[in-house]
Parts: C-alpha cells; structure tokens; sequence
C-alpha cells in the first residue's frame, strides 16, 4: 500500500479543480486488547471540473463525510493522491461554529481567514445575508440562534469568498422549503460563474440537479 | 489694507475661550453631573468620614480621624474629577473630531477641552474642600488644599485619558471608578505601604495631605513625587486626546496577512472569553469566597514551617493564618487557571479545526488561544492576590506575584492537555482533585511543615516553594525551585502545543 500523499496545490496537467486515486482511510477505536480497525474507503477516486455539480450519495456509514473530510484536507489519508484548487469552501455536516459570537462576527472572522479586503468582505457579507436570508440575525450569538439558521450561517462561511470550488456535505439539513429552493438557486449561480460544486446528497429527487453522481460502495466510488 | 492670514494650526486664544466656554455650558445641562457635585462631596467628606477612619484603622493605616478626614476632601474630589473628566470627553469625541476636520484644529479642541477640565478640576476641588470646611477647619491649610487639587489634577487626567480611548462609556466610568477604588482602600491611609503599591496614583499625595512622610520617595520627596504624578496624568491625557481628535489621513494601512489573522482571531477570542459568564463568576467570587473565607476561619495559632534563609534550611514558626492566605493564593489559582485551560479549548477546538482549513495558520490559532487563557489565568492571579492583599502581607511582593503567575501558567497549560484527553466531564473532575492534591495537600505547609517526598515530583511544587520563600522570607533562596517550576512550565506546554495541533490539525 502506497504512504498517504496530499498536495494542496492543483495538478497544471489537468483541468479538474479535485482530483483524488485510491484514498484509503481506516478508523482505529479502542484500546488493547480491544483495539480495532474499521476501514471506511477502500481506493475512492473522484475528478471534478469547473462549472460541475457533482453527488456524492451513499448509505449511511459509507464514508461519504469521511472522504469529504480527506479531499478537503480535514482528515489525513492512509493512503491515496488528493489535489485541489487552492479556492475552496468546505461545509461540515454539522454546523461547526463559536457559540458565543454573532453571525455577523463569523463572516468578519473568516473573511479575515480567506484574505479579503475590508470592501471584499463588506460585499461578500451582504450577499452571504441575501441568498440565504438570514440578515435579521446579524448580530445574534450562535447559542441563540435556531438550527436551521446555524445551518446558513454554516454554508455562508464556506462560499463566502467565493471559492472556485464547494464542498458541501449535506449543507441543507435544518433548511425550510423556501430556503431549500434558495440554496439550488445559489449553486446554479455559482455553477454558471465556473464554480464548482461538491454535495453529500440523501434526497433521490434531487438527482436531475447533479451533473454526475458518485455511489459510495464498500469504499470505493461508482459513477452512477 | 489687508490683514495677514492666520495658520489654521496656531491656537487662537478667543476661539478657544469661545470653546471653552460652551463645553462648560454643555457639562452644565447634565443635572447628573451638578447632582454629583454636590452628594460625592457630602457623602465622603462630611457624612462618611467618621467611618472610613475606623476601617483605616482596622486595616493598619491611619488612625488619626483628622488625618483621613483631610484625605477624605482628596478623594472626593478625585473620583469628580475623573468622571467629570472621563465623560467630558468621551461624550463629545466623534464631535470634537469632526470640528477639528472642519477647520478648528485639533491643537485648539484639545486646549479648549483642557482648560474646561481645569475649570471642572476647580469645581471639584472647590466642592471637596467646602465639605471638609463643613466639619473641621483642615480645609484652610495650604497642605491640604494643595493636595486635594492634586488628587483632582490626576484623576483629571485619568479620566480624560479612558474617555479619550474607551468608546463604551459604561465600560470607561467602571475603569475611572475601580481605579480609584483600588487607589483608596489600597492606599496609605488605608495601610496599603506594600512595594507595589507605592505605584499607585494617589500614593504620594495621600502621604501628603495626611502628613505622613513615606521615607521612600527619593531625592523629590513625597511632594515632588506627586506632583510628577500629575504632570504625567496630564501629559498621557493630552497625547490620547490629541491623537482621537486628531483627523484622520485617508491612508490605506497595508497589515500584513499573517498580522491581520491573528488580530481577527484575537478580537474573536476574546469576545468569546467575555461572553463566559460562568468564567467570570468563578474568576471573581471563587478567590474571595475560598481565600477571604480561609484567612477568616483560621485561628493565628504558631505552626511550623520549613523555609530556606540565606542558605539555611529551617523550621521556623509562622501565624497559621498567614501560612493559609499565603497557600489559598496558589490553589485557587491552579484551579481557576485550568479550569481556564479546559473550557476554551474545548469550547472552541473543533471551530478552530475548521479555521485550521482557510488561510490560518495552526501557529496563529495557538498563540491566539494561549495568549486568551493566560490572560484569564493572569486575571485569576490579580484578583487572588487582591483579595489576599487585604488581610496578608508578603515579605517579598515581587516573589509571591511571581511564583503564583507560574502556578497559573502551569495550570492553565495542564487544562489545556486535560480537555481534550478526557472530555469536558472528565476533564472537570481531574482538574478539581488535580490542583488540590498538588498544591492543596502535598504542597501545603499547613498541614505538613515540609512537602512529603512524592510531593515533590508534582507541577506546583517549586512555583509553591518559590511562593513560600517570597512570602515569609527576605531573600531569595528557591533558585532550585524555580528553575524547576520553569521546566515543568516548559515541558507542560510542549505538551499542550502538540495536543492542540491533533485537535486542530488533520
């Protein structure tokens, strides 16, 4: 089995803006005598490209959250070539947030971390508000806010740089209908600007919506 | 016949009278602050004099009622000085401001707000000074009257500098009012003589108006020293007020990315900090209620007490409740400091992970995470040993702060290894059994003269051997000790650096 190798600089030789070849990634849990390992990915492969929306769709337990987690950069491989645009936004499934600071204190946070400018970050903030309709909640603190809102503000801080590539891993679960609809109609700007779009999918009735799917399948990926 | 053109920047003295003369009108349509002019004065100086002469007794300082009814006159005028001074400014900043840009110069808006102050000075000494002559014919000494002005001149100043500088006016008059709480009940009249102490403000001219010659303030002596003070006060204040007042150059500052991360995460963290109330409370009432408690309980009884003196090791018998204050400094602040440790890592280690994905560094989010619970460790620390201070008196102060600020330190580093091994729960409990076997019972003098031999192999041990020896002792003896402590420091926090890249870093 080959060491496990991930760049954050994209490969020149192709277009894709991610490309991973045989990740694999085991969980270890326990203690000895108890200790076991659980493998999850077992050689996935997955190439996007720009102006993409791709599914990543699987049982539960198949690993999608963990690959999405190694093609981000948030979990290390065991094994595997992981490449990628260094433009990229990553939505956790569960709304990863600060408890104790306003929405409005997010988006300065990580606009900081993304490196926009004071202008870039006014802008970007606005439209953040905008396609998710959230602005009312500007300045509430996280532990105020209800799930649905977190999971916005959870999906603003990963596009809010406008990244050439999103990650999202189902960024919809706690949305209503009305923002559901938004949500597919930002991804269509998105996708029509060149962005790429990388989504965890439950829903089957959402499969018109994706240019390709993936099936996570005993830890490898099939397109469908 | 035409006249020559006056410089913008050059002080006209009718301008700045004109001013003047409005930012008194201005003060004046505040009823608060007439009201205040006359009850700080009553309640101070003629219906409180009486008892604060008793409590300044009780704590070891002034005995004389004469004696602290003249600094009673100083301290009232101080403390409508510097709200007088503080709101003064801080109300009409953003319009000073925009006066100075209009055309007025800042040089002319900072001396009108100056010379308005001076008046609000005189109208707080005045009032001070009225009480006092109320009830005793101090207020016609030269002495007394010219301390008291200085008392109002450099909480003036004080005021004018916060409301210069700290936008939040509930914030910036609770700084002004805690300074000068601090300043009166740790001072001299109150029987504060402590090393560190003698920094404070009002050090000097209560020294003064008191009468008492401190023997420590050099070649100026204690009129000189105060008169420093002011001067100080009032130069600090000019240089803030003309900086905010100061327009502002549309000039794009290029901060370095690296620079301007840390700073977002910095402000970040600290909003966070400050919106733990439950940290707070601990912070505040947990010293008073376990050291105030303590000292109170403890009888005064000899008990023996292993220290090093010039390079002997000896027993020597100390009170049993100054060997108490002394260890209730260190154990509360190992428990606070890592109860610090704990909950902010844990509060924010998997939000940092996420951050950890942008541009931020692992390296930023540390030092920006560490820098926030030594800050809260080293808030523990002063208020423990404030709370102390008030019934104990360490030989060596230097010492003492020291060795507890490196029992916080270590602390604050073993929350932070602890949270995430053990979880929030489990966490919790090792940290209230940890510190109280280590510092609690084997480091405890009272309960052993010397620490027993296992003792000797846990965290505080040499901070608390350094602590001992700064307390009861007049030289320093624990280089060993320290040393020690310093390697525990350094090791604690190898540790807690590469925990905190596993939780934040894939």
């Amino acid at each position: 089995m080959t060491t496990e190798t991930v760049i954050t600089n994209p490969r020149e030789t192709a277009t894709s803006v991610l490309y991973a070849s045989g990740v694999w990634k085991a969980y270890r849990r326990g203690w000895w005598p108890r200790r076991r390992t659980f493998p999850v990915l077992k050689g996935s492969d997955l190439t996007m490209f720009p102006g993409e929306i791709v599914g990543l769709v699987g049982e539960n337990g198949s690993g999608k959250s963990t690959l999405m987690k190694v093609l981000v950069g948030d979990l290390a491989a065991d094994a595997g070539t992981v490449e990628r645009t260094e433009s990229f936004g990553y939505c956790p499934q569960v709304p990863v947030l600060y408890e104790r600071l306003t929405c409005d204190e997010h988006l300065d946070l990580f606009g900081v971390a993304y490196g926009l400018e004071a202008g870039e970050l006014d802008s970007a903030r606005t439209s953040a508000y905008e396609e998710l309709d959230f602005a009312r909640f500007a300045n509430t603190r996280v532990e105020e806010l209800s799930g649905g809102t977190r999971s916005k503000l959870n999906l603003a801080l990963a596009m809010l740089h406008n990244p050439r590539l999103l990650c999202l891993d189902e960024p919809y679960a706690g949305f209503d209908w009305d923002t559901y609809q938004r949500f597919w109609e930002l991804t269509a700007r998105r996708r029509e600007t060149g962005s790429s779009l990388l989504i965890i999918s439950h829903f089957i009735a959402d499969e018109d919506r994706f240019d390709r799917i993936y099936d996570l399948v005993d830890g490898r990926t099939v397109l469908r | 016949m035409t006249s020559a053109p006056v410089p913008a920047s050059t002080p006209e003295p009718s301008f700045t009278l004109s001013l003047t003369r409005q930012w008194m009108v201005e003060h004046g349509r505040r009823p608060i602050n007439v009201v205040l002019l006359i009850v700080v004065p009553v309640v101070f100086v003629t219906l409180s004099a009486g008892a604060l002469a008793d409590f300044a007794d009780i704590l070891g300082g002034a005995s004389d009622l004469g004696e602290v009814e003249a600094a009673t006159a100083g301290w009232a005028a101080a403390v409508l000085a510097g709200v007088a001074g503080f709101f003064h400014v801080s109300t009409s900043r953003d319009a000073d401001s925009r006066l100075a840009a209009a055309g007025a110069g800042a040089g002319r808006v900072v001396a009108s707000r100056l010379v308005s102050t001076a008046a609000l000075v005189a109208l707080a000494s005045l009032g001070a000074l009225v009480a006092l002559r109320v009830r005793t014919d101090l207020a016609t000494s030269p002495r007394v009257i010219g301390a008291t002005i200085v008392f109002a001149v450099i909480y003036a100043g004080i005021g004018v500098t916060v409301g210069a500088l700290v936008r939040s006016e509930m914030n910036g008059s609770l700084i002004v009012v805690f300074a000068w709480i601090f300043d009166v009940f740790f001072g001299p009249a109150m029987g504060g003589t402590a090393g560190f102490i003698r920094i404070l403000p009002l050090h000097f001219p209560t020294l003064v108006v008191t009468d008492v010659a401190s023997a420590h303030a050099g070649p100026l002596g204690d009129v000189g020293l105060s008169l420093v003070w002011a001067a100080v006060a009032i130069s600090i204040a000019v240089v803030a007020l003309t900086a905010t007042t100061r327009p502002r150059r549309h000039v794009v500052r290029r901060t370095s990315p690296g620079l301007r991360r840390v700073g977002a995460a910095w402000s970040a963290a600290n909003r966070q900090l400050r919106r733990m109330p439950a940290m707070w409370i601990l912070i505040l009432g947990l010293p008073v209620a376990f050291i105030s408690a303590s000292i109170a309980v403890t009888p005064s009884d000899p008990t023996p007490v292993e220290l090093v003196e010039n390079g002997h090791r000896g027993l020597r018998l100390l009170s049993m409740a100054d060997v108490h204050g002394a260890v209730m400094v260190p154990i509360t602040i190992g428990f606070l400091a890592s109860l610090a440790g704990l909950f902010v890592i844990l509060d924010s280690a998997q939000a940092d992970r996420r951050l950890s994905l942008t541009r931020f560094r692992p390296v930023e989010i540390l030092t920006v995470r560490m820098a926030v619970i030594a800050g809260a460790s080293l808030m523990a620390t002063a208020v423990s040993i404030a709370i102390t201070a008030v019934s104990f008196r360490a030989v060596s102060w230097s010492l003492f702060i020291l060795a507890n600020v490196l029992v916080a330190l270590t602390y604050a580093t073993i929350g932070i290894i602890v949270g995430p091994i053990f979880g929030r729960l489990g966490g919790l409990y090792l940290l209230l059994v940890l510190p109280f076997i280590d510092i609690g019972l084997a480091q405890n003098a009272m309960f052993d003269a010397a620490p027993p031999a296992w003792g000797r192999y846990l965290p505080g041990h040499g901070a608390v051997r350094v602590m001992m020896d700064g307390a009861f002792t007049p030289t320093f003896d624990e280089t060993g000790a320290l040393l020690l402590a310093l390697g525990w420091l350094v090791v604690l926090g190898a540790v807690a650096t590469t925990v905190f890249r596993r939780v934040t870093v894939s």
